[in-house]
């Protein structure tokens, strides 16, 4: 299969900008705030490189370049899973008893997504392929609940984030947004204009990229402490006195409520 | 298609989430030079007077025993001061909801926060129900005192809890944490 002109440069510009990603983040010193999400950007990298580097050696419809592509697909899935986990958790990590919670219903999505992908690859004569395409249709999908989820509970206990927390955690949504979409389309109406349509998956993610991009550009601002106001055992001590007195706020309320209905 | 319709809400839900940020950033920035006071919910208070505006703004035909149950057509003007009041009450409650989040969201222990949270929803639930209704009401230049003073004790039942919280706080000698409470989040 001969690549267009135009799509030729879709390429260029994706590995371009995904170098200039990788280097930035290393340079601007992300991977240790963001280590997982650095990971991730370290593996689109061995990705592009691995990937063309068969193609150009054995050919696009070898063996080798069908086990290189569906493989670092693999890696890639889990990487981009874990760094949206790790970004929930540097989001809500100053607030214990909500990332309890959350990590729960994190791990319970984790489960439902593999169990959804499992049973669609056993119907599926590549079972393999199967699985990680239904895995990446169910993790995007899975991502863009996720990061809603998350920055409605950021509001609710108002825990925010850096700038290029902000982006990342864009940069995830959108691409995941357009992918689900894109999945949806394809499978019904678009096969016939299946170029355009991968291009225009390939533009999703260069504008992903450049989402990231945007704020490595100047150096980052030192992290945020974690906005802790007491320490453990004190808050314990505060909040169950609060606690109390609320009760006592609210019985009050309900005897006014009781005496003025009377 | 489903999935892609709502792949597609949620994105602009992030979007516009995302966009309060710099919303957050300016109202710290006004927050730290403003005087204590006006940084807990007040407007609440001032219901007895917007009571009195309603009386006054009802025909006499009206002014009956059961007064509070009735739907008033208010004027220009008062309608205005009854809209600017209701603006007050969700200062308030945005005011007090907000300190209230940053002292639950901080719990280390799940039971409290599971607890604290329980507190919330018993007050948030009744305030967003008469919001509702009361904002309802004014589209159709109607109020009712009833649902209006509803919503007000809504408000001041949230007011109330939040000033015990940082009672609790300055009781326990830390009133560095109540002014960084006020101004920082």
């Amino acid at each position: 299969m001969n690549l267009s002109t135009f799509q030729n440069y879709l390429w260029i510009a994706e590995t371009t900008l995904t170098f200039v990603l990788f280097a930035l983040v290393f340079a601007r010193g992300l991977h240790r705030r963001l280590p997982l999400f650095a990971a991730y950007v370290a593996l689109l990298v061995v990705e592009t490189v691995a990937v063309h580097w068969t193609y150009h050696h054995w050919g696009y419809t070898s063996s080798a370049a069908r086990y290189v592509y569906w493989s670092s697909l693999g890696i890639v899935l889990l990487a981009r899973m874990l760094a949206v986990a790790e970004l929930c958790w540097r989001s809500i990590r100053s607030s214990p008893a909500v990332w309890a919670i959350t990590r729960r219903w994190l791990a319970l999505l984790a489960l439902a997504l593999l169990v959804y992908a499992l049973v669609g690859a056993a119907r599926n004569n590549s079972p393999a392929i199967a699985l990680l395409l239904t895995a990446e249709r169910s993790l995007d999908f899975g991502i863009v609940v996720i990061v809603f989820a998350l920055l409605r509970l950021r509001r609710r206990y108002d825990v925010w984030l850096g700038a290029v927390e902000r982006n990342v955690l864009l940069g995830f949504a959108a691409y995941s947004a357009f992918q689900t979409v894109n999945d949806a389309f394809m499978q019904k109406w678009m096969m016939y204009y299946f170029r355009w349509w991968v291009s225009a998956s390939v533009v999703s993610f260069e504008i992903t990229l450049l989402i990231w991009i945007a704020p490595l550009l100047r150096p980052l601002p030192p992290p945020a402490p974690p906005s802790i106001l007491f320490s453990k055992e004190e808050s314990v001590t505060l909040l169950m006195q609060i606690l109390e007195r609320m009760r006592r706020i609210a019985e009050e309320m309900k005897r006014i409520a009781r005496s003025k209905w009377k | 298609m489903l999935s892609a319709i709502l792949a597609i809400l949620l994105l602009f839900a992030v979007v516009a989430l995302l966009r309060e940020d710099k919303a957050r950033e300016r109202r710290k920035a006004i927050q730290r030079d403003m005087p204590r006071e006006q940084l807990l919910p007040r407007h609440y208070k001032s219901f007895v007077d917007i009571e009195k505006k309603l009386w006054e703004a009802t025909e006499a035909s009206q002014r009956t025993a059961d007064w509070e149950r009735t739907r008033i057509k208010l004027r220009g003007a008062e309608l205005q001061v009854v809209r600017d009041y209701v603006k007050g009450l969700r200062e308030d409650f945005s005011q007090g909801n907000r300190i209230f989040s940053v002292v639950i969201g901080r719990s280390p222990d799940e039971q409290i926060l599971k607890q604290l949270e329980w507190h919330r929803m018993k007050i948030e639930f009744p305030y967003y129900a008469s919001l509702a209704l009361v904002r309802f009401r004014l589209r159709m230049d109607r109020v009712s005192p009833r649902e209006l003073q509803r919503l007000t004790q809504a408000v001041a039942t949230m007011a109330y809890e939040v000033r015990s919280i940082l009672q609790v706080f300055e009781n326990g000698g830390h009133g560095d944490s109540v002014e960084s409470l006020l101004r920082e989040y």
